[in-house]
């Protein structure tokens, strides 16, 4: 076997811890007929009518939709821009320390509210790529609650909204995502400092949940849950740099042993971001990109021209030790 | 045997399998577990239809995996850019410059275009003969040999630019 063959076989066994593990896994077994499904359905039916109209006669209206997972009709609160509503908070599962849990959804729907100031249902549909979708939502960092840099113009999806309605075998979360490009996500008890409006658009014209692809090794990412808590959050397992500057080489560079990086790191004193910095001069910068075993990457900008580091939800100062700590890595290539 | 209960003991005896297959075909830990969902699914809707020893199931399912990445990234195809290029990352020096290696195959095995790509898993990583290859691609067996040297070629070209000073 030739040299090359071997580095793709070694490649490849590296590697293949990342994939799922089948404990975690679920299985979603499609609906099937049987003869006697039908008699059974139409005694179900009868039996959920009673009950539904039981409960309407002694507690008024309940919203049936955060039982069924289907859309509510009516978007409460539509004519306030970027009103941030769900039809019910997470029921057995849990919806505070995460906007949708990790674990393998059973479905997905998405109701779209376009354009309609009375707030009305215009369409729903069920995505064909639940799990990746519950990828993209469940390691979203949470909003520390400064907000973030807006326009005060109007855009085209502002009076629009979005419901984004998982269910789990273990319970149903539902997630609101406005349309309104200042407004985060965030399903009643997590808000996550993310606008989800484009992605939510997309899958419900689509039905598909369109991960957002990054461009080289140094993208900056959505983030990751944790890193509005810490700089880096623990657990990365290596981490990539990539420099800009006058003297900067032409190649990021990928190291694995970087603890006493991640100590300084943790060591700074942070504070939550308040804003971008466009300062430019000639002073080299570096973009941190630090990955773990599993979920998105976390991006530290590391630039003295703004002050300091920053990680997209927190930022601090850059001590003379973590920078000297970084030239050492970027040169040990 | 019940389908549930056929599917429930395929992933007993090779779920974690599956899973490695479809995460090597997609680099997705989601995307794989959407193949594995759909490929079961299969599995499960076929299930009366077939013998029902693990082994010709896991087979099935297998085919149906492949099948799955294949049809996704023919979805996919009009919005990516698939490029032949690696990133540069150095001359290997340590134990550390070895796994960053790996890291720059394994991203150029993720720049290949999909069948490419799924003809070395299935080479390298399942042990599959050719001629098996072939039958699971959906081609010929010359096909699988020359879409395996174009896979290697590019990669090649891509250890090789890491390897300049």
């Amino acid at each position: 076997m030739s040299e090359i063959e071997d580095e793709v076989r070694a490649a490849m066994i590296g590697h293949e811890h990342e994939a799922p593990s089948a404990a975690q896994f679920r299985f979603r077994a499609p609906a099937r007929r049987r003869g006697w499904v039908p008699a059974v359905a139409a005694a179900c039916l009868v039996l959920a009518l009673a009950i539904g109209v039981f409960v309407w006669r002694t507690h008024g209206s309940t919203p049936p939709a955060s039982r069924s997972l289907s859309c509510p009709q009516q978007y409460q609160g539509a004519e306030h821009i970027g009103t941030l509503w769900v039809p019910s908070k997470a029921s057995g599962v849990d919806g505070r320390h995460r906007l949708v849990p990790d674990a393998t959804p059973q479905r997905i729907v998405v109701c779209g509210y376009l354009g309609q100031v009375e707030g009305a249902l215009t369409g729903q549909q069920v995505l064909r790529n639940p799990a990746a979708a519950v990828h993209a939502l469940t390691w979203l960092p949470g909003d520390s609650g400064h907000g973030t840099p807006c326009t005060f113009d109007l855009q085209p999806l502002d009076s629009s909204n979005f419901l984004i309605g998982v269910r789990y075998a273990a319970g149903t979360v539902w997630v609101s995502a406005p349309g309104s490009h200042c407004a985060f996500a965030s399903n009643g008890q997590f808000t996550a400092a993310a606008n989800l409006r484009e992605p939510a658009l997309g899958a419900y014209r689509s039905g598909t949940w369109h991960p957002r692809r990054l461009d080289g090794p140094c993208a900056t990412g959505t983030g990751r849950l944790g890193q509005e808590a810490a700089l880096v959050p623990p657990g990365a397992s290596s981490l990539t740099i990539c420099t800009e500057g006058p003297v900067a080489p032409p190649t990021p560079v990928t190291v694995h042993d970087f603890q006493a990086l991640q100590e300084s790191l943790a060591a700074a004193t942070t504070s939550s971001r308040t804003g971008s910095c466009g300062a430019t001069g000639p002073v080299t910068s570096y973009l941190l990109d630090f990955h773990y075993p599993a979920g998105p990457d976390v991006s530290l900008s590391v630039d003295p021209a703004c002050g300091g580091l920053d990680n997209g939800s927190l930022s601090a100062t850059a001590t003379p030790r973590i920078e000297s700590l970084i030239k050492q890595l970027v040169n040990r290539r | 045997m019940d389908p549930d209960d056929a599917v429930a003991d395929l992933m007993r005896a090779s779920g974690d399998r599956l899973f490695r297959l479809a995460y090597q075909l997609c680099h997705e830990r989601s995307g794989a577990e959407d193949i594995v969902q759909e490929a079961l699914t299969r599995v499960y809707a076929s299930w009366r239809r077939r013998s029902p020893d693990i082994g010709s199931t896991e087979a099935y399912a297998r085919r149906a995996i492949v099948n799955e990445h294949l049809r996704r990234r023919r979805l996919r195809a009009s919005t990516e850019i698939v490029t032949d290029h690696l990133p540069h990352s150095g001359v290997r020096r340590d134990v550390g410059d070895e796994v960053t290696e790996q890291d720059a195959m394994w991203r150029g095995l993720g720049e290949l275009p999909a069948r490419q790509r799924a003809v070395l898993v299935l080479r390298y990583y399942v042990d599959l003969p050719d001629h098996e290859i072939a039958e699971l691609v959906g081609c010929r067996e010359a096909t699988v040999r020359s879409l395996a040297f174009r896979a290697l070629e590019a990669l090649r070209a891509g250890a090789l630019t890491r390897e300049l000073p």
